[in-house]
């Protein structure tokens, strides 16, 4: 199996560049996933740089883009790729090396989303309790991995990285928005006003495009905007 | 405009005008086949008269406003030059609203000549 991959590593390449891989197709099995492939060719070459951790979609740390497209290596099967398989970084993040990107701005934006509960009563003896219809409100919301796909998806996020919150983010707005036991509504929407931090959303969708959870940022964006009209008018 | 109302209002205008004009694009054109506006003076007969007139001046003011917001947004996600995106910004409202004032002259001057 044919792979082109990517490479830059600081101290050596003063360009990035792609490298050609071959994978015997006898080391493969049927089934395998994209990152499979990825550590045995690291035994090839072991310059190779990649993120990789629980490997079965949960922690988001092998989030890349995989023939132009963004995804999660590890729960990406191998037989749906067409050859050669086109290995790139996220786009849109300064590369630290190959496929290894610094997220240092997502995660700002994810702490501007104030993703905690807010609430101002007093802590009660057991837990805040939620209906189950609260509850649900939650749901496909809180299973985001933070693995960084939809944001790097999103040209809008591309373009203003530092005043555009991005999908990831938005979607915890709506999360914390959306539970009956947060109280910071008024503070959450002001701090989204003005044109770029939820507003340079275009609804593009490219973030429900590439979400591995099958989330939709997109509509959680919608939400907010709803909420936003209701509280205004 | 305050910092307040930048993201929401702008928003909102977009949305509704893009609703009026979308309304006035699918019923004048309906409404022209109903009525015979061949040849100019028929044409700014029909113009001239107050309804047809007050529509057409507010699509071109709902126009107006959807393409501010629209170019607006434009120069904000690709021009990242401040004193470039206003220059910019304030050619485009230059246009824009020269651009309203020649329909209202048109459509003025269709009124005045049809209540002649």
């Amino acid at each position: 199996m044919k792979f082109s991959i990517y490479r830059f590593d600081p101290d050596k390449d003063s360009k990035a560049y792609m490298q050609d891989y071959e994978l015997d197709d006898a080391r493969l099995n049927p089934g395998m996933m994209l990152l499979d492939a990825l550590l045995l060719l690291k035994t090839q070459d072991e310059s190779l740089s990649f993120r990789r951790s629980c490997q079965e979609g949960v922690c988001g740390s092998d989030a890349m883009n995989i023939n132009g497209r963004n995804g999660l290596a590890c729960i990406t099967r191998l037989s749906e790729l067409k050859q050669p398989v086109a290995i790139r970084p996220l786009p849109g993040m300064p590369v630290i090396r190959d496929l290894v990107v610094d997220l240092e701005q997502f995660y700002r934006q994810y702490r501007n989303a104030t993703p905690y509960l807010i609430n101002e009563d007093p802590v009660p003896e057991v837990e805040r309790l939620q209906s189950p219809q609260q509850r649900e409100q939650l749901d496909g919301l809180y299973e985001c991995i933070l693995c960084a796909c939809c944001s790097t998806a999103c040209p809008s996020f591309w373009w203003n990285p530092d005043k555009f919150l991005g999908p990831a983010a938005l979607l915890q707005s709506w999360r914390f928005l959306a539970d009956s036991r947060d109280q910071a509504t008024e503070q959450r929407l002001s701090n989204l006003e003005g044109p770029f931090r939820l507003f340079r959303c275009h609804t593009i969708m490219n973030c429900v495009e590439v979400c591995p959870k099958g989330l939709n940022p997109t509509h959680a964006i919608g939400r907010i905007k709803e909420l936003m009209v209701k509280r205004s008018l | 405009m305050s910092r307040a109302a930048q993201g929401l209002r702008a928003w909102l205008l977009q949305r509704f005008s893009a609703v009026y004009l979308a309304l006035y694009v699918v019923i004048m054109p309906v409404l022209m086949l109903t009525r015979d506006v061949s040849g100019y003076a028929a044409w700014r007969g029909w113009f001239g008269q107050p309804g047809t007139g007050v529509a057409s001046a507010l699509f071109a003011l709902a126009l107006l406003l959807h393409a501010w917001v629209g170019m607006r947004d434009v120069l904000i996600d690709y021009v990242h030059r401040v004193w470039l995106r206003l220059s910019l910004l304030s050619l485009i409202a230059l246009l824009l609203l020269g651009s309203l004032m020649l329909v209202l002259r048109a459509l003025l001057l269709a009124a005045v000549a049809s209540g002649s």
